[in-house]
């Protein structure tokens, strides 16, 4: 081989190799910006524990493997741990968006709470510690449902940001606190409206609701007939699906009676038609970029010694059904 | 040569052992679900999926739809996990035919079938974890008891979950089948409970009041 062929193939040899050098140097660079960038976070989420953690003794929070949750939450997250708390991480704006309850710390990471409006406030305060851009808008409503056991009181404090009264974002906080200053949990809510609501701040009139209140309300009480209805019958099993347990035991209830297990009590009768006892409650709420009216309907009586509460939820443009739930 | 062989045969013969002993730490013994269609029921709800969890999970997990209260409640002591997918009220469970389990026995009332009326102190010490997925089944009813706490004071199951307040059937459902999603995966009732409810909220951007879920007992219980 002569010389300069030995030059021509190292020369092209020594090319391919800074071909691919420049190629895996610019891959790294890129993957080196990404990992900066996710080291970045995980710095903030570090720094937002330990803020949280102010006051009380220093935690051994780590981070773990996010991908369950991020399966679960259908979000990018960075999640850490210690032995009380998995704290999960939203990871492009590092606002918190859940902490998740392993085990009571021996020391509450809030104050004691003596009331709801106190409840209110540490809820408030936490936000402002951990996720103080969530709420994008300039105001919310707060719902706070206070629960006594007889054994612990028991705070829920939910933060729904709105555009107007009864017109809300969809965008919520939730947490819940006991009287003894512990976290239960806290969780967020992203209706994934964010364009809808820049829109309708500066006044976008496509989004003015074309059904009315009144007309939301009928519509909700019309499906409601056909829910009742349904809940009314008695739906037959095939024999595929599950079968009632049976025996040939003598059935002896509470009272000593000898019981058939075949006798039926009064059918299950839903009074929908007794409006005179039922409360209905409205609000809108942006959902993925559509405006909704949530109706309840509470208060309903049946023949039992327990009612039922309604609740439908329809697309405010066009009034079709969303979704229809009632209580257990 | 020989000895070789031998050392050989004596690992693999090791290690067959050993895969024998770790899979008799699998979970065995046998669970119930219970749901309801009757007229006016609550409708299947989580319980298809809470079976195929405890299945996964290694025990033999039988599902049954509109039973009366009587065999619903005939061998709870035998169940390792029980759950009932159902209407509830402070105290009680509802069941087919109008029936219904409560805690203390009601001797006026021929459609109540009570805890106490068929089971002794600590029948249920075998029991793991009682799911009663019904409005209500963690409050006190000074007629029909504390299910909960009557279950496990009383009765000596490890753990039990009920909720404080009437619960929304399509975010109970969605609880329900997150909460034995994540039991399956041996996380603990607590933990289990309070992703289940942050999940609740995450989809539905309201909690249904699945949030008020007590747990009496152990809550840090795992059913594996």
């Amino acid at each position: 081989m002569s010389n300069s062929k030995i030059k021509k193939i190292s020369f092209s040899f020594l090319l391919v190799i800074f071909t691919f050098g420049m190629f895996f140097a610019h891959d790294k660079s890129n993957a080196s910006a990404s990992s900066e960038a996710l080291i970045e976070n995980e710095e903030a989420a570090y720094t937002v524990i330990d803020e949280l953690m102010e006051g009380t003794d220093s935690t051994n929070v780590e981070i773990i493997d996010a991908s369950e949750f991020e399966e679960l939450f259908d979000e990018k997250l960075i999640v850490l741990e210690d032995e009380n708390y998995v704290y999960l991480f939203e990871e492009d704006s590092q606002d918190m968006k859940a902490i998740i309850l392993e085990e009571l710390p021996e020391e509450p990471l809030l104050d004691s709470i003596a009331s709801e409006s106190q409840a209110v406030q540490e809820v408030e305060d936490l936000v402002d510690t951990i996720c103080s851009d969530y709420l994008t808008t300039d105001s919310y409503d707060v719902i706070c449902n206070e629960i006594d056991d007889q054994e612990s009181l028991t705070y829920t404090v939910e933060l729904w940001e709105k555009i107007s009264d009864d017109f809300y974002t969809g965008n919520k906080i939730a947490a819940t606190v006991t009287e003894d200053g512990q976290l239960i949990s806290f969780v967020t809510r992203d209706s994934e409206s964010d364009q809808a609501i820049q829109e309708l701040i500066s006044g976008n009139s496509s989004f003015d609701v074309k059904v009315i209140e009144s007309d939301a309300i009928a519509i909700a009480y019309d499906v409601l007939v056909d829910t009742v209805e349904q809940l009314e019958l008695e739906e037959q099993l095939s024999a595929e699906e599950c079968q009632p347990k049976t025996g040939d035991d003598v059935i002896v209830s509470d009272s000593g009676k000898i019981m058939d297990v075949t006798d039926v009590i009064e059918e299950y009768d839903i009074k929908l038609d007794k409006t005179e006892t039922q409360t209905v409650e409205t609000y809108r709420e942006l959902n993925q970029g559509s405006v909704q009216w949530v109706i309840t309907v509470t208060g309903v009586e049946t023949n039992r010694d327990f009612g039922i509460e309604f609740t439908v939820v329809l697309d405010a443009q066009t009034g079709a059904i969303d979704s229809v739930n009632y209580t257990r | 040569m020989k000895r070789k062989i031998k050392s050989i045969a004596l690992l693999l013969v090791l290690c067959i052992m050993f895969s024998f002993g770790a899979n008799s730490y699998a979970a065995s013994g046998t669970c119930e679900v219970f749901y309801f269609t009757y007229t006016g029921s609550v409708g299947a709800g989580g319980s298809a999926q809470i079976q195929t969890k405890l299945k996964s999970s290694g025990y033999t997990a039988n599902r049954y739809a509109n039973t009366n209260a009587y065999y619903v409640r005939r061998t709870m002591n035998s169940d390792v996990v029980f759950a009932i997918v159902s209407h509830g009220a402070a105290g009680r469970v509802i069941c087919a035919n109008g029936t219904q389990i409560s805690a203390k026995s009601v001797a006026s009332q021929d459609y109540n079938y009570s805890l106490a009326a068929w089971f002794g102190s600590n029948a249920l010490s075998g029991t793991k974890f009682v799911y009663y997925g019904g409005c209500q089944t963690a409050q006190t009813s000074s007629t029909y008891g504390n299910l909960l706490s009557y279950t496990t004071s009383t009765l000596g199951a490890k753990c039990a979950l009920g909720f404080y307040e009437s619960v929304a059937n399509n975010q109970a459902t969605y609880f329900e089948t997150q909460l034995f999603n994540y039991l399956a995966s041996g996380n603990t009732v607590s933990y289990s409970a309070s992703m289940a409810s942050a999940l609740t909220y995450s989809t539905y951007g309201s909690y249904g009041n699945v949030n008020t879920y007590k747990i009496y007992g152990t809550s840090g219980t795992t059913i594996k």
